[in-house]
């Protein structure tokens, strides 16, 4: 007999457990136990001190393959820096207008949609297992981080927070995203009045893109032309880029258009994020509208 | 100092799991072949079989609690399901148990057992995720893109994990256990 019967009942009873604890952890969840949290602020706090010299180090390498090119792109930013001027003249101009256009309409607040607030973080750890698209970043619930709030770098957007704990929170990236959270986004169209609207839906593994279903089925719609969130699919504020259309086809049922957009930010190259609180906002728009009645 | 021992091997343990997602963040992606392929790095596996090979007696138990304990904040800090890597790890651990009942602790022992381990562990792994539905990937698709990546970068750590815990564990080993009797 390979095992006694002792060691027979504990093997049976410990399974019992496990296949009790993968249950308990199967469903849709956003708030951690207390347990979690703990480990997970405890093994956090490790994270950042490890993670510290082996940033140092490899931004080092990546620093010296870096002063290559720093002649090439000094060149190009030269040329760029005096259109840069003449953007900055024509956005000051543009402000002024639409502030004369809201004052002469009496519309006092912006665009409530494109309200929020950031708050900075640096990642300090990728899970270990390729399966699951997350990151770990420094901020948590003390610093205003809740469960569901986009997550951005300065190319565009990675994803969102999946749960926060007190002092650190795990970040779902966009190719972990599928159809349970999906985004509401618009097509920025640039020779026409609207926009066209869609859904991400999925991640396409294979080929590394996002799949984007529209609305309907638009002719407009065109490989290159850059997809914004629309603040309309409940926590995500508008305006947030995502990426940019690669390819352009149409769903099973040749009914609507579909495409495949492709992340504007690097997915696997992230060191600093930047979470979007939007919640603060309409709080204080609530209480704005609680004072005016 | 006798009780100092199982702190600090589960110290040394942490830092595995820290590591791991360190290295994941920081190192694994610069290598440029790993376009589609992706490693998983199993540093407290490792660590984990030369605990069993090199400090647990026939009596102990150390190797195969450390891997519950640190399977299960694995499952917590870096994946959404738990219970699979504390399964994974603490059953490959029970059979390492197993197999150095039989076999002396040497180099090439502790080779082939990290080599067979670090199989076994990715290729369960794989197949508990399957069924759960995390993934759906073929099983042709996988043991290119992800076991034999992950195997390299794995075995190439197991004898450094040799010049650095080989002696201190041995020592370590000797001064709990062997005063007693």
């Amino acid at each position: 007999m390979f095992f006694r019967k002792k060691k027979l009942f504990v093997l049976l009873i410990s399974l019992i457990i496990l296949v009790g604890i993968i249950g308990f952890s199967l469903r849709e969840r956003t708030n951690l136990t207390v347990a979690e949290d703990f480990v997970h602020d405890t093994v956090g706090w490790f994270q950042a001190i490890v993670n510290k010299p082996i940033t140092f180090t490899t931004n080092i390498t990546s620093n010296i393959k870096e002063i290559k090119n720093v002649y090439k792109e000094n060149q190009i930013l030269k040329t760029r820096l005096e259109e840069l001027r003449k953007l900055e003249y024509e956005n000051q101009e543009l402000s002024k207008e639409i502030e004369e256009l809201e004052l002469a309409l009496d519309k006092t607040e912006s665009d409530f949609l494109m309200n929020f607030t950031t708050i900075h973080a640096s990642v300090m750890a990728r899970s270990k297992d390729q399966w699951f698209k997350q990151i770990t970043i420094n901020k948590g619930q003390q610093d205003g981080v809740e469960a569901n709030m986009a997550v951005i770098t300065g190319e565009g957007m990675i994803g969102k927070v999946q749960t926060a704990s007190p002092f650190t929170s795990t970040v779902l990236l966009l190719n972990g995203f599928n159809r349970s959270n999906r985004i509401s986004v618009n097509v920025f169209q640039d020779d026409q009045k609207r926009d066209i609207s869609g859904f991400i839906v999925d991640y396409d593994e294979e080929r590394d893109l996002l799949l984007l279903e529209m609305n309907e089925n638009d002719p407009d719609l065109e490989s290159g032309q850059v997809v914004f969130s629309s603040g309309l699919g409940g926590v995500f504020p508008k305006g947030l880029e995502i990426g940019k259309v690669k390819e352009v086809g149409v769903d099973r049922y040749e009914l609507t258009s579909i495409a495949y957009v492709e992340p504007s930010a690097k997915l696997d190259e992230v060191q600093h994020v930047m979470v979007i609180d939007r919640m603060m906002t309409t709080e204080e728009e609530n209480a704005e509208e609680e004072e005016d009645t | 100092m006798m009780r100092i021992i199982p702190f600090s091997l589960a110290f040394i343990c942490v830092i595995m799991v820290v590591l791991e997602g360190t290295i994941s963040l920081n190192v694994l992606h610069m290598i440029d072949y790993l376009e589609s392929k992706s490693i998983t790095p199993h540093f407290l596996f490792l660590f984990l079989v030369y605990i069993t090979v090199f400090f647990d007696r026939s009596h102990t138990y150390y190797g195969l609690a450390f891997a519950v304990l640190f399977g299960f904040t694995i499952d917590l800090i870096y994946t959404d399901i738990l219970g699979i890597y504390l399964f994974v790890y603490a059953s490959v651990i029970y059979v390492v148990r197993e197999i150095m009942k039989l076999l002396h602790a040497n180099f090439l022992v502790v080779m082939l057992i990290s080599i067979m381990g670090i199989l076994a562990t990715d290729i369960l792994a794989y197949f508990l995720y399957n069924i759960i539905q995390v993934h759906d990937q073929i099983w042709q698709v996988y043991w290119k893109n992800r076991l034999i990546p992950t195997f390299i970068w794995n075995i190439l750590f197991s004898p450094l994990f040799y010049l650095f815990f080989n002696k201190r564990l041995k020592k370590w080993s000797a001064i709990m256990f062997d005063r007693k009797g």
